[in-house]
């Protein structure tokens, strides 16, 4: 009886052992490109969520403590996704996918910030050229993700 | 006339009190990556939770004693406590979840940091708990939690509501972009957000509180197929909104403020802000259901004295384990976790247990001893029968799902 239980126990260790190893593992390109489209799923929510929420502002449909809320919350979500990218260098072959998202990335960032900026400032005339640099923006990170799903 | 205001209140109540924030989450994810696609598993959760819930409110009604005190009487102290440790860490988990709600719904008026409001609201959800009437408590946080139907509003406010919601909603398949996999992932977290384990020791635990007996069934059924379908709704209203706003923008939703959202661009600042009402009413009196259920369930497995309507001095350990839940609950967010990603494991966890809450129900609601000539009817057991192996796939499938999608992606 006390060895059929060394013997479940020793088996658990070992299919957490493996678990934990392949876990821990490199990524491989498949890995590195679905970590890719994760990174720019979150940054579309991100661009479109704040698109949305400068817009409805814009048309004195928000509350400042909600919007600021919105906005950081957002800018937080870009810049993780910035780190997932960073994070991890590119295996073979996906050194494009990384020079493709990258650039949108940081525009994602810079777009939030600037249209924070332009509201805080009452800067209307700003305020539109950075909602339509945002749908634009969403657009190429949709492409993106569409490419590499 | 009294009797009509009494139902009609507990009705009310009952719509007010159905949604929390796995409720929140699962319908405002799902509407956003899924549409409607979704909508017929709230259906199905609720006449589940209906079924378990009547099942419930008759064994306390004509038994006069909580189920949990029941199972283990009926299937003994093992069994039992295998039952507690699960619903007990699910119901931390959910207690957790809850006040994460409470915090962000915080962040969202005052753009405070929710991780400053967590020792708030937990302070003063301990204090609420101590003080104030369980009726009170009950029917203040449930009809508070009705102005969630501004989210209904606004489905017929912003676009798309018409044809559109009907055809998503008739067509059960992912969508374009996703597989089969991340569907039935947030089908089962779906499923597990209306037929969370506290409603059910919850429900029963509050009878009793009530002192609810055979003249209250008519009163309970009515709470039970009338309320709870219509909070379903206020669960499909969420969903079809994310569906309106976000499913055509191929937008994740991942933070409380974009569930607020669509009602700020149905209704302006006035809907934003019955909106973030609602979002602190439902979780607030989720986290007092929750925080009761947790002390419920130990209280009422060790046979200890408990309940709001016994002075705290004679049911001190009834207290102390209320009071220890809502410290854990607070702790675990003050890890930072995300509490959006916390609901999702909490719900992923519900559905692992979801058989140790229901199957005893089952037996129980079927045993004479307690319920005398009120035993399950054929209609009774077959659908509690068909639910039971359905929340046993879900149980089966749903850490698996979690690990293929990595939570949902």
């Amino acid at each position: 009886m006390i060895s059929r239980r060394w013997i479940l126990a020793a088996g658990v260790a070992v299919v957490v052992w493996l678990g934990v190893a392949y876990c821990a593992a490199p990524p491989d390109a498949h890995d590195y490109r679905r970590d890719a489209v994760s990174a720019a799923q979150a940054a579309l929510a991100a661009v479109r969520s704040v698109a949305l929420a400068g817009q409805a502002q814009q048309d004195g449909k928000l509350l400042d403590p909600y919007l600021s809320t919105v906005i950081d919350d957002e800018a937080g979500a870009v810049a993780s996704a910035q780190q997932q990218v960073l994070g991890q260098p590119p295996p073979d072959g996906t050194r494009t996918v990384r020079d493709q998202l990258l650039p949108l990335l940081v525009q994602a960032g810079r777009e939030i910030a600037d249209l924070d900026a332009a509201l805080s400032h009452g800067d209307h005339a700003g305020v539109g050229q950075h909602l339509n640099a945002l749908h634009d923006l969403g657009d190429r990170l949709d492409d993106f993700v569409e490419r590499y799903q | 006339m009294k009797k009509f205001f009494a139902v009609t209140l507990g009705i009310l109540t009952a719509i007010g009190g159905f949604v929390d924030v796995g409720d929140l989450v699962a319908s405002s994810l799902s509407g956003a990556r899924f549409g409607l696609a979704l909508a017929w598993v709230v259906v199905v959760g609720v006449v589940g939770i209906c079924a378990y819930a009547e099942m419930c409110g008759r064994v306390v009604a004509i038994s006069n004693r909580p189920v949990f005190d029941l199972v283990r009487e009926r299937l003994g102290a093992r069994v039992s406590l295998l039952n507690l440790v699960a619903s007990y860490l699910v119901n931390l988990l959910t207690l957790g979840a809850e006040l994460g709600g409470v915090a962000l719904a915080l962040q969202l008026a005052t753009s405070v940091s929710y991780l400053l409001w967590v020792p708030v609201a937990a302070f003063v959800l301990w204090v609420v708990l101590w003080r104030v009437k369980f009726e009170t408590l009950e029917r203040v946080f449930g009809l508070l939690g009705l102005t969630l139907v501004i989210f209904a509003v606004a489905v017929f406010r912003l676009p798309g509501h018409g044809p559109e919601l009907w055809h998503q909603a008739l067509s059960p398949v992912p969508t374009h972009g996703e597989n089969w996999n991340t569907y039935g992932y947030f089908a089962i977290s779906l499923f597990a957000s209306a037929m969370t384990p506290y409603e059910v020791f919850f429900f029963s635990s509050g009878g009793v509180e009530e002192k609810w007996g055979p003249r209250e069934l008519s009163e309970m059924r009515s709470n039970v197929f009338v309320g709870f379908p219509l909070g379903g709704g206020l669960a499909l209203a969420l969903m079809a909104v994310a569906a309106q706003v976000y499913h055509p923008l191929n937008v994740k939703l991942d933070t409380l403020g974009q569930v607020a959202l669509p009602a700020a661009l149905a209704v302006g600042k006035l809907g934003l802000a019955i909106a973030i009402l609602a979002l602190f009413a439902v979780t607030f009196g989720a986290a007092m259901e929750t925080g009761l259920s947790s002390a419920y369930v130990v209280a009422q497995h060790f046979g200890w004295a408990w309940g709001k309507l016994v002075p705290p001095r004679r049911a001190a350990r009834f207290h102390t384990v209320l009071l220890v839940s809502v410290l854990v609950g607070a702790a675990v967010l003050l890890t930072t976790i995300n509490p959006i990603q916390l609901t999702e494991y909490m719900l992923v966890f519900s559905a692992v247990v979801l058989p140790l809450t229901y199957l005893p129900i089952l037996v129980v609601a079927n045993d004479r001893r307690y319920l005398q000539d009120h035993v399950n009817g054929k209609l009774a057991n077959t659908v509690g029968v068909v639910y039971l192996v359905v929340i046993v796939v879900a149980a089966v499938a749903a850490v698996p799902l979690m690990i293929v999608t990595g939570a949902g992606g």
